[in-house]
């Protein structure tokens, strides 16, 4: 770690994760079942991090729907699905124009609040580890002295912190929308 | 499920590379596998990228969270840029032992948007940053060095926010008013951002006040600086040594729906830029290519069928070809004259 952080990451941290699972949620209610969401969303990270920079994209969450829809296309189309852009091109204008925009409001505002929740839950350790890091600056090997554990596990506590952020991301049982999976599978 | 099962081993593999890359030291050992482990599979970098965010997440929950449950001391001796991480150092040390840190992370539902305070690599400026919810200590003029040689100095209660990257620099005030000082570099224009208010230099001396919850005014010392609100660059205005302009855009309204025009629109003036949303990538290709003698040419109809959004300089169709080529998937090529964006 040299203190540096990469934009890109820092501007999905910022622009697109708070809203990535609602983007999810809009995958599996649109697209029923024809695509697998995680799928669409790794590639759409992958398309993204091929970006040299991010300082162009006015609207990034607008950007990201774009691309998880570019990819989803190409996906039907790699599948056979013949002629679909255009079928898929009226679907999504449908959407976003039916979509009620309170609805989505909404929708964004529990996702945000959700997620304060989640990392608000962090362990004593995950939230001492970065605050000696970044505030102090001291050294892994520093830190983990004054934690009064091994470097591994300070480590350890670290990387189940951001699985946990992931896959409450991912995992759409996380915070019980059944209903929302029943009409995904129809 | 098997897919999904892979795909969350994949997660769990960039979140170990993640928090090693971005909080223990990377021997060059380390590095070498990283850059294999991302080599091996393609959905790797966007694993990493995600987990690499989640991180930046986690990190600056915390960071907040422990901003608004420490106390402003940090700040009072911040004003020398040397000494400021062993005060705090000291000053931090009471939290650790004593008082349970809040476990509440910021009230509101934009907490997570709005943590992220800094895309900055500088440690001193990050900290400063973050633990200012309370103002700084009256007459607490700080002067910051930035990456690039410029100095920022920052007036009472002035909040900065700074991105430098290869082809820009840029800086967001948050608050009060700083004076720059800006390292002279001319293929990277140096740009303060107050609200809606740009102001532009590429080596000089001026000043930003934020007005309001979207204006500024801008003050040039020295040299001339380029300032405009908005998106309104071509409009800009220049403003020389001893020049003082204050400009409040009134709050933005939501954007109306940009629709392109369909009778061919005259010269663009130079610096203007482009703002596609929901436009089909050959419908703003030929925008780029009407004012630019580089011409981007699109390989497969399908590519040009994709639908963007973003706001691209006018004269710069490389960076929109590069954007557009990762919407899709693609590739982009460089010829002579053209840019191809074709796919893999």
């Amino acid at each position: 770690m040299d203190g540096k952080r990469d934009t890109i990451a820092a501007w999905v941290a910022r622009e697109i994760l708070p809203h990535e699972q609602a983007v999810h949620a809009w995958l599996s209610r649109r697209w029923r079942g024809a695509i697998d969401p995680d799928d669409v969303i790794q590639e759409a990270y992958c398309r993204i991090s091929n970006l040299g920079s991010v300082d162009h994209i006015e609207n990034p969450v607008g950007y990201f729907r774009r691309t998880v829809h570019a990819v989803a296309t190409d996906t039907m189309r790699r599948a056979g699905v013949i002629n679909f852009t255009s079928m898929t091109e009226m679907e999504w204008l449908d959407v976003r124009d039916n979509e009620p925009l309170a609805d989505r409001t909404i929708e964004a505002d529990q996702e945000l609040r959700r997620v304060d929740a989640l990392l608000g839950e962090l362990g004593e350790v995950c939230r001492e580890a970065i605050r000696l890091r970044r505030i102090e600056g001291l050294s892994q090997r520093e830190t983990a002295r004054r934690l009064g554990v091994s470097e591994d596990v300070v480590r350890n506590h670290l990387v189940r912190g951001v699985k946990r952020v992931l896959r409450a991301m991912a995992d759409q049982d996380a915070d019980g929308s059944e209903a929302q999976r029943e009409r995904a599978k129809g | 499920m098997a897919i999904s099962r892979s795909l969350e081993s994949v997660a769990d593999q960039a979140a170990e590379w993640a928090v090693l890359a971005e909080f223990g030291e990377m021997t060059p050992a380390r590095q070498a596998a990283l850059d294999s482990w991302l080599a091996a599979d393609r959905r790797h970098r966007g694993a990493f990228l995600r987990a690499r965010a989640a991180f930046y997440a986690v990190e600056d929950a915390t960071l907040k969270t422990n901003a608004a449950a420490s106390q402003p001391q940090c700040v009072a001796v911040a004003s020398d840029n040397d000494n400021r991480d062993e005060e705090c150092a000291a000053a931090a040390e009471l939290p650790r032992n004593g008082t349970p840190l809040s476990r509440k992370v910021v009230a509101g539902g934009a907490a997570l948007a709005a943590s992220i305070a800094l895309v900055v690599s500088m440690p001193g400026l990050l900290f400063f940053d973050d633990i200012t919810p309370a103002p700084a200590p009256a007459a607490a003029l700080q002067a910051i060095a930035l990456e690039d040689g410029s100095v920022a100095t920052l007036g009472e209660g002035a909040r900065i926010e700074v991105a430098l990257s290869s082809d820009r620099r840029r800086v967001m005030l948050l608050s009060g008013e700083a004076t720059f000082q800006v390292a002279p570099e001319k293929s990277r224009p140096f740009v303060v951002q107050s609200g809606d208010v740009y102001a532009q230099a590429t080596g000089t001396i001026y000043s930003v006040r934020r007005v309001g919850t979207a204006g500024g005014t801008v003050k040039v010392t020295e040299g001339s600086v380029l300032v405009w609100q908005r998106e309104e660059r071509d409009q800009a205005v220049l403003l020389h040594a001893g020049g003082e302009l204050t400009l409040k855009p009134a709050p933005r309204l939501p954007a109306p729906a940009q629709t392109l025009p369909t009778s061919p629109t005259p010269p663009l003036p130079e610096l203007a830029q482009f703002s596609f949303d929901d436009v089909a990538i050959a419908s703003a290709v030929a925008r780029f290519n009407r004012v630019n003698s580089t011409r981007i040419v699109v390989a497969d109809p399908a590519i040009g069928d994709t639908r963007i959004d973003g706001l691209f300089e006018a004269d710069k169709p490389e960076q929109f070809a590069q954007a557009a080529a990762a919407v899709v998937g693609g590739e982009v090529e460089y010829r002579t004259d053209t840019i191809v964006i074709k796919m893999k």
